[in-house]
């Protein structure tokens, strides 16, 4: 059947046509799928919206356990820790020993543009309002170490100099408990595990570098050489605390490492922690990097001042 | 192991960010979704708009919005570590991901314009069916998707979705490129992206580009035919230019000026950097000869009625400088974001290299790619309104 549709043209007159029954079909299914490709945009959001909201403590039983069975290491249970790392830059003497040992432990080439984690020094000179901050990038520092066999040093160029300060600041990523790099990465392929590391799923990553532009401590580069022997190369690469050693009631390479223990790493779900003891002892002092970002690291500071970024 | 490129800095930068993550295949990628964007307008002015003085470049601009369209994904396919990969990013996106939402976007706004394509050259479609035989007939059979009633009924109808679809692909075109400047606006680690007058500034300039490079491509191509160019069409997309170019460069100078007045942490290390190493690219290539310089020549077009070989000129010259600008702009975003430190104690200074992936040349040949397909896509349909049908078109609507 027809129907009759007036259209106003021009406000002075009238043009009335009829619109067949299958230009009317034709029409209404323009219509659902235009409403459809609305709905399928929006229907996941909506989804996983009411899921979140609805869940029961019964079905957070139930995600747990099969996160535990599809993803975590036999015997280890990501539930039952919250892990949290602390660096006392007053202890550190900028050896680069946990840089050495973090590049070893995590197969990572000796070139000093392709980091986990790094020690900065921060030198303040009488009379000169600058604060000078150089790393292993530094041309000077480079000439005096041989990233080839994983050793780093920093040159002495401040020796003559009149120091009215210096100290040294390892950094890494902060393992923050709001990550930007998970909030942008497009495929999820970083992820926030339950015990707080920010892990990179190296058969995900599609290595578009999105999470290297959005982290605010450049803790982040694109892999150049496999992580393990079956890994691949072109992804995100980072610090993940040793996950894989801590799996195994291990604790990271870079903390064993340190000779003067500026590096505390713990388990914050458990009072007699080393790190939860330090956080105790140094709860009024402790700072974080970038704490206007948003990100809450889980990276916290003592013996650093306003000049560290 | 592959190889590392360290791009040489001053001051202190993070030792990651020595090697520059995004190169120039990204900054092509906001200049082409820009040019999708400025060409769509241009086609929406006679389509939408029904401005009859730009009927001449309508067809044009529409399939020069499908040929930059359709190079986007490739220039972002080739830039991932894993381009096999980057179809899962669709299947299981991360909804908090800007950029995991540009694909949806990307595959949409390209729907709604094959739809108008398909709109706009059904009935020349369905006319090389009737006068061709062989695979040819089976081409532009299978192009109208075996549909072909050309009544006039079929006409009004085609017409009528024709004009409904163009809303939506102008907003589809502009949402898609400013969408493109929030995956950039939207990290609130870099300062020299996260302005909020990004997305307003990339939609406007997007504008500039489309006109500039249609206006570009109808000269060439009226230059190729060897016809008289329609210098009341090319007049007016002067004017518009003239008119966006200006509104560019007035938000251009307001986002920097406001950067400058805030004089936020890492203000002075910005001012070293625009007034050292990006000095020429800023304030000389995108300012002043990509801006100032065009507007000054489509001044003259508007204020002296130029006509004849002094429009060409003029127009030619303005429309290649307009182009530069655009493009200066994209990659003074891209890669001047990078190159200003996250530790706001130091720049990089990166070099684009010639050759490889990340090379000028990649760059370059993606450009020609977008070409190359609108090439295409003009054999394949037409920019012209042919006698043979014309006279007979947009009956029962008001297009002419």
């Amino acid at each position: 059947m027809n129907k009759r549709v007036t259209v106003t043209a021009g406000g002075d007159s009238e043009v009335t046509h009829a619109l067949s029954a299958n230009a009317q079909k034709r029409r209404g299914f323009i219509k659902q799928v235009l409403g459809g490709s609305l709905m399928l945009m929006t229907l996941p959001t909506l989804a996983s919206t009411l899921f979140k909201r609805g869940a029961s403590e019964a079905e957070m039983q139930r995600v747990k356990q099969e996160y535990l069975e599809k993803f975590s290491p036999p015997g280890f249970d990501p539930f039952a820790h919250q892990w949290a790392y602390g660096i006392d830059a007053y202890k550190c003497i900028g050896c680069n020993q946990c840089m050495t040992a973090c590049k070893i432990e995590n197969g990572l080439p000796g070139h000093p543009s392709i980091n986990n984690r790094w020690i900065e020094r921060y030198t303040k000179l009488a009379g000169d309002p600058q604060v000078y901050v150089d790393a292993c990038t530094d041309p000077g520092n480079i000439a005096v170490s041989d990233p080839d066999n994983f050793i780093y040093r920093f040159d002495d160029r401040y020796a003559e100099a009149d120091v009215e300060y210096s100290f040294f600041v390892p950094k890494m990523c902060n393992h923050c408990e709001n990550p930007v790099c998970v909030q942008v990465c497009p495929k999820g392929a970083t992820f926030k595990t339950p015990d707080g590391a920010v892990l990179v799923d190296e058969d995900r990553c599609i290595g578009c570098l999105y999470c290297k532009q959005a982290c605010p401590y450049g803790a982040r580069y694109l892999r150049p050489i496999p992580a393990r022997p079956d890994g691949v190369t072109r992804v995100a690469g980072k610090c993940t605390w040793c996950w894989h050693r801590l799996t195994k009631g291990q604790g990271p390479a870079c903390v064993g490492v340190c000779p003067r223990n500026a590096l505390i790493f713990g388990d914050l779900n458990d009072p007699e922690s080393d790190i939860s003891l330090w956080i105790k002892e140094h709860g009024r002092e402790l700072l974080v990097l970038k704490a206007d970002m948003g990100t809450h690291p889980s990276v916290k500071y003592i013996g650093i001042n306003e000049a560290v970024r | 192991m592959e190889a590392i490129h360290v791009t040489p800095f001053a001051g202190y930068v993070y030792p990651n960010e020595t090697v520059v993550a995004w190169t120039i295949l990204i900054a092509v990628y906001p200049y082409l979704t820009g040019l999708v964007a400025g060409a769509s307008s241009v086609s929406v002015l006679f389509t939408g708009a029904g401005l009859k003085q730009f009927k001449p470049v309508s067809r044009l601009a529409l399939l020069a919005a499908l040929g930059f369209m359709l190079t986007v994904p490739i220039v972002l396919l080739s830039h991932l570590g894993h381009p096999e990969r980057a179809l899962g990013a669709m299947i299981t996106p991360n909804f908090t991901s800007a950029f995991s939402m540009f694909g949806y976007f990307a595959m949409l706004y390209t729907f709604i314009l094959l739809l108008e394509i398909w709109f706009e050259f059904r009935e020349y479609s369905v006319l090389q069916v009737r006068n061709s035989t062989g695979p040819k007939r089976l081409f532009y059979q299978a192009l109208t998707l075996f549909d072909d009633n050309i009544s006039p009924g079929a006409r009004a109808f085609d017409h009528k979705w024709l004009r409904r679809i163009v809303i939506f692909s102008i907003l589809g075109a502009h949402g898609l490129h400013g969408y493109v400047g929030f995956v950039f606006s939207s990290l609130k680690s870099r300062e020299w992206w996260s302005s909020e007058l990004t997305i307003v500034i990339f939609v406007i300039s997007a504008i500039v580009s489309g006109l500039a490079a249609v206006m570009l491509m109808y000269l060439v191509v009226s230059a190729y035919r060897k016809f008289k160019v329609d210098e009341i069409c090319l007049r007016g997309l002067s004017f518009y230019l003239m008119i966006f170019a200006i509104f560019t460069l007035f938000l251009e100078g307001v986002e920097f000026v406001s950067l400058v007045y805030k004089g936020k942490e890492g203000i002075e290390l910005i001012m070293e950097y625009v007034s050292g190493p990006m000095f020429y690219r800023f304030f000389i290539i995108q300012f002043l000869v990509g801006a100032i310089v065009p507007i000054a020549v489509l001044f003259c077009v508007w204020r002296y009625k130029l006509s004849g070989v002094k429009l060409i000129v003029a127009t030619s010259v303005a429309s290649v400088l307009a182009l530069v600008q655009v493009f200066m702009m994209r990659y003074n975003v891209v890669i001047g974001g990078q190159e200003i430190s996250k530790t706001m104690r130091g720049y990089l200074e990166y070099q684009v290299p010639v050759f490889g992936i990340e090379g000028a040349l990649a760059a370059l040949g993606a450009i020609m790619f977008s070409l190359g397909l609108t090439y295409v896509f003009v054999k394949i349909f037409t920019i012209d309104f042919e006698d043979e049908y014309v006279a007979t078109e947009y009956v029962g609507t008001d297009h002419e």
